[in-house]
């Protein structure tokens, strides 16, 4: 009897926790390039899908901090970046031909291209409390071929099983953002992995 | 009697724990009801004695909003000036000078504008003063420069000085510079040989005044730190401009540019992004011409990101976000501390910057 309440217990404890959790990344990673080879790197400018007119800007501005978090690659200036899209008459980074891709890895010396979507950005109501969800898509376009070689979406919110527990303060979308972002890059530059990162992350992003 | 003793010293114990759980109320009670703290009055300290170039530029956007004409603003504010900075040149030639130069805004200011101010006015030092008006309230910001080399000496921003009675804007606007001019001409570090281009902040999501001030605490922060020579921000973005670049997208043509006039340095750049969510939903223009009647309380949530970039070869060598969110700032017993603008923003600031790792090797 003991047993049985117990397992029934830790039955529905586990099936709360895993409902708290968002689905994980989808994600792709070539495995025809050696990305060792990739030393300097640009970030397009995001795209935005969503109804918010800053998702794209908050989402590009967490990602190319966190991405300087890592060890190993030299990211080009976003100013120089901007400049060749606009020089090069560019539009969605995830539409570009091959050519163009070329185009711009000759302008701007670099490798690849990261490139982002955001496809949802805002506060869902869930029940009677609304929390921050965010929807997104990375990926890494190589220049000398044109062929994209990693692709990441991440779909978080910021509903924990504990704060429905006990309640408290919901998570900012700062730190869903965060999340998302470093969710997709761990599938790239940590081989997969938790929401903390990798060892040869640096911690430079604080909350105030 | 030892225990008597004891006995007396817990008695004694007690009374001074009840004395003080009384008081505290009664203390907070009596702070409640007391009037508002009476305004400090200027310090009557004049610092910028010898001979200075005083530029004034007023932002009057909101002009339904004014409680005067512009050119009765203009006169009030560099009435202002030229009672705290008594060295100042004179205003005809200054004046003169600018229209020579077209200088139009505190943000462009050629090199070639400073030599002759030097050298037509005898001023060592030009400082710049931003007044920019809202409804009820008056925003200053400043920077000192020293016109031989266009090096940055001091930078500044204020709390907006806010009045209900119509004649009483002229009071704000003499108080607000006055203590501008105080703060901006204030003792700093000596500064370094290391060269750091710092850019104007730029904000989305936030109002003009915030960016402004932004940029000037940023300044501030840079300037007390002392590790470094900062060229002056105006100088900075004209010579960008001549060079046919855009200031707020420096890119590497940019870069090169200001690496051959101002020799080998890095460059900062920064961003202030809001979070606040009726911010970012809707149309791109303000469609209400009323809508921004009634000023701000406080800063929404942002983040606040500064990149440093390598001139010589144009890749980031360091970003560091931080976010702030706008929940009030709570200290011990519940006291709620103060969320002024310029507050947020500088203390923010000069996280970024301890964060950036941007001292250099002689001033750790």
């Amino acid at each position: 009897m003991r047993t049985t309440i117990t397992a029934t217990i830790a039955l529905s404890l586990l099936l709360a926790v895993l409902g708290g959790c968002g689905s994980g990344p989808v994600s792709y990673v070539s495995d025809e390039v050696d990305f060792g080879f990739i030393r300097t790197v640009a970030v397009a400018p995001f795209s935005n899908l969503s109804a918010d007119r800053f998702a794209a800007e908050r989402l590009e501005s967490v990602f190319l901090a966190e991405l300087l978090t890592y060890d190993g690659l030299r990211v080009v200036d976003t100013g120089e970046v901007r400049k060749a899209w606009n020089d090069l008459r560019l539009g969605d980074p995830d539409e570009l031909t091959p050519e163009q891709l070329k185009a711009v890895g000759e302008r701007l010396g670099v490798d690849a291209v990261f490139t982002g979507a955001v496809q949802e950005y805002g506060l869902e109501r869930l029940g009677g409390n609304g929390t921050y969800s965010v929807t997104v898509v990375f990926g890494m376009l190589e220049t000398v071929t044109g062929s994209r070689i990693w692709n990441a979406q991440v779909q978080t919110d910021g509903s924990s099983f504990w704060r429905s527990l006990f309640g408290g303060q919901p998570a900012s979308q700062y730190d869903v953002s965060r999340k998302a972002v470093r969710q997709g890059l761990d599938t790239l530059l940590s081989g997969g992995g938790g929401d903390d990162g990798g060892d040869d992350r640096r911690d430079s992003s604080r909350r105030g | 009697m030892k225990r008597a003793r004891r006995h007396r010293r817990t008695v004694r114990l007690a009374l001074a724990a009840w004395l003080a759980c009384a008081c505290l109320p009664a203390a907070a009670a009596a702070q409640d009801d007391a009037p508002p703290p009476r305004r400090e009055p200027i310090p009557s300290y004049v610092p910028l004695i010898e001979p200075v170039a005083p530029l004034l530029f007023l932002d009057a956007r909101t002009r339904q909003f004014l409680p005067a004409p512009v050119a009765e603003l203009r006169a009030a504010g560099e009435a202002a000036v030229a009672a705290s900075a008594m060295g100042a040149v004179d205003p005809g030639l200054l004046d003169e000078l600018q229209r020579r130069h077209r200088v139009r805004s505190g943000l462009d200011l050629g090199r070639d504008f400073l030599h002759d101010v030097l050298h037509e006015t005898g001023a060592r030092r030009v400082v710049v003063v931003d007044l920019l008006f809202d409804t009820g309230i008056v925003l200053a910001a400043g920077r000192l420069i020293d016109a031989a080399d266009g090096r940055l000496l001091g930078a500044g921003a204020m709390e907006p000085e806010a009045w209900t009675e119509p004649d009483a804007w002229r009071d704000a606007v003499d108080r607000v510079v006055a203590a501008l001019l105080l703060d901006v001409a204030r003792h700093r570090p000596e500064p370094g040989d290391d060269l750091l281009i710092a850019l104007p902040v730029h904000v989305r999501g936030l109002e003009r005044a915030d960016g402004v001030t932004a940029t000037h605490t940023l300044l501030q922060t840079l300037l007390d730190d002392g590790g470094f020579t900062l060229p002056d921000p105006g100088v900075v973005n004209h010579l960008l401009l001549e060079s046919g670049h855009d200031p707020r997208l420096v890119d590497a043509a940019g870069q090169q540019a200001l690496a051959a006039a101002l020799g080998p340095a890095r460059l900062l750049s920064a961003d202030i992004i809001s979070y606040d969510g009726a911010a970012g939903i809707g149309p791109a223009v303000d469609l209400d011409p009323g809508a921004s009647a009634a000023p701000r309380l406080a800063l929404p949530s942002f983040t606040y990101t500064v990149r440093l970039t390598d001139l010589s070869e144009g890749v980031i060598l360091d970003c560091v976000t931080l976010y702030q969110d706008d929940r009030p700032e709570e200290g011990w017993f519940g006291i709620v501390h103060s969320r002024s603008t310029r507050g947020v923003l500088h203390r923010t600031a000069q996280r970024l910057a301890a964060e950036l790792g941007i001292h250099t090797e002689a001033n750790p």
